[in-house]
């Protein structure tokens, strides 16, 4: 599809990829299937949620048991629709200790009184905002509770070693908020948000978890 | 980009409209065009033959949206890729490619067919509960009158599309009586009667879909059998069977279905119903229910 309102990138090309498993190395799996397609100057983006898949991070509900601590929170909406259900509450206290979820929502509070929003994620960790609740994310994994990846700036830097191309890790939600959790060239991401704006990544019908810009040959 | 042979990145099917028409169209995405043959092996079979590589992953996607029943990507021998596309009908269809990039290869294939099955055919969408009827609660407190809104609302727009007419109970928070939903099926004289719910159930284990129908209208159950083999293929949750529902026997001669797609108070269930998603799947797999089910009707009265 061609970018109407900047021309870094020629085109966007999403990569129809098989269902990613914790067997799967992300770094290889992005080689693979960009090969003859990203080289130099192009720049390979993958969805947060199969990176963390691929790292072993998508966990069944049924296997976590939520504390009373988890239930209580879970309660609360308002955090953006994420950690709404007790496990996911209880994998996020595992994932950043329980006085920092507490200062989070004690934050949150605050930020409610001030009609401020995210200040929970601000001082909680970032990373929480990147769990996927059960049904965030796509067939198989509908059932799973996502967690955020881990070390997303060594992957994307063992992308640009291993394929040459730049390489971005990337979350897009329906309200076409684009967040970028690694990228390996910082002065690409205002196009690069700009390009994945309307979530190219796709729903489970469309499943491209890997996606190719491609840098416009006119330019520099 | 690469000297060599063009590589297929993507494929997907999807339906788009075009002078008052609505067309089925499989879309193959490439890095550049390539040279392709198509191929008939046999009726409702048709497989485009490309010589290019794929990075894209060779597997199946059930599409079922009525006229494209699948699509499958194989790899035969380096260098050539094999696109087959499994058709519920022969239907006029013709292929085109769109110069962009990713470059396109387009299959497409007239939907009149479905029009011509849906054409007369009045469908009332029951959104069940609404107002101060708030339904059942899931845990993550998601309520039943929401979500059955949100189905019907999609499935109003499918089955539009596909040609029928319909006709929703309620359009807004408000409370019906069951009364008055039967009596807008009797008046507007329509062949179904579809009433959206979800299941509920004190054990939080208890998962999956069911649907009901009214057991004084003998091909209701056909009808319910077919739609719940769609809704459990297509959304991917488990069948808790068919049964009939004395609540719907008012309705005479109109086949009237109950239909829960899943379970509210399992609450990966009440995940999926948030889910617009799964929405869209349930309604596809209602309306292709719909399908067989008219499809068979005509066939019947043809034979008589
Ligand atoms: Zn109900």
């Amino acid at each position: 599809m061609p970018l109407e309102n900047d021309r870094i990138f020629e085109g966007r090309i999403p990569i129809r990829t098989h269902v990613f498993s914790d067997r799967d190395d992300i770094v290889e799996m992005a080689k693979k299937y960009t090969e003859g397609i990203a080289g130099p100057g192009d720049v390979i983006c993958l969805a947060e949620s199969v990176v963390a898949i691929t790292q072993g991070r998508a966990i069944l509900p049924a296997t976590v048991k939520p504390g009373f601590l988890a239930r209580f929170l879970s309660l609360f909406p308002g955090k953006d629709g994420s950690l709404a259900t007790p496990p996911a509450m209880q994998l996020a206290i595992n994932e950043v200790g329980m006085p920092r979820i507490l200062l989070g929502c004690a934050a949150a509070a605050v930020g409610k009184l001030l009609r401020k929003r995210g200040w929970f994620y601000l001082v909680a960790g970032r990373q929480l905002a990147y769990i996927d609740d059960v049904a965030g994310t796509m067939y198989p994994y509908e059932k799973h509770i996502i967690l955020g990846p881990k070390e997303p700036q060594k992957v994307v830097n063992l992308i640009k070693q291993a394929t040459g191309a730049e390489a971005v890790i990337a979350d897009v939600n329906d309200l076409h908020r684009v967040d970028i959790i690694g990228i390996t060239n910082p002065d690409l991401e205002v196009h690069v948000v700009e390009a994945l704006r309307d979530n190219p990544f796709g729903n489970d019908d469309q499943q491209t978890p890997i996606v190719v810009l491609k840098r416009s040959k006119t330019q520099d | 980009m690469s000297n060599g042979l063009a590589r297929i990145t993507n494929w997907y099917c999807r339906l788009t409209e075009e002078g008052g028409q609505t067309f089925s169209e499989v879309v193959i995405e490439s890095t550049s065009p390539f040279p392709y043959r198509i191929e008939r092996p046999g009726p409702g079979t048709l497989v485009l033959v490309a010589e290019a590589l794929a990075n894209a992953h060779p597997d199946t996607i059930i599409v079922d949206d009525g006229l494209v029943d699948e699509v499958s990507l194989t790899i035969p021998r380096t260098g050539e890729v094999e696109a087959q596309v499994k058709l519920e009908a022969d239907v006029v269809w013709e292929h085109r490619t769109q110069n962009s990039l990713p470059f396109k290869t387009i299959l497409r294939f007239e939907r009149s067919i479905l029009t011509k099955i849906f054409s007369h055919k009045t469908i009332v969408i029951d959104p069940g509960h609404g107002g101060a009827d708030f339904g059942y609660r899931g845990p993550v407190s998601l309520r039943e009158k929401q979500v059955t809104l949100k189905m019907a609302t999609v499935l109003n727009e499918i089955l539009r599309s596909f040609g029928a007419e319909t006709f929703l109970t309620r359009q807004q928070d408000v409370s019906l009586s069951w009364q008055e939903r039967l009596n807008l099926a009797r008046q507007k004289k329509a062949e179904v009667f579809i009433s959206l719910h979800t299941h509920w159930a004190p054990d939080a284990k208890i998962n999956g879909a069911a649907v009901f129908y009214n057991p004084i209208m003998p091909q209701s159950e056909g009808l319910a059998r077919e739609i719940l083999a769609r809704i459990t293929r297509k959304g991917k949750v488990t069948g808790r069977g068919i049964a009939p529902s004395w609540s719907l026997t008012e309705l005479g001669r109109i086949a009237g279905l109950i239909i829960e797609p899943a379970t509210i108070s399992n609450w990966v269930e009440e995940g999926l119903f948030r889910s617009p998603d799964f929405h869209r799947k349930i309604a596809y797999g209602i309306a292709v229910g719909l399908e067989k089910y008219f499809a068979q009707q005509e066939g019947a009265s043809y034979a008589s």
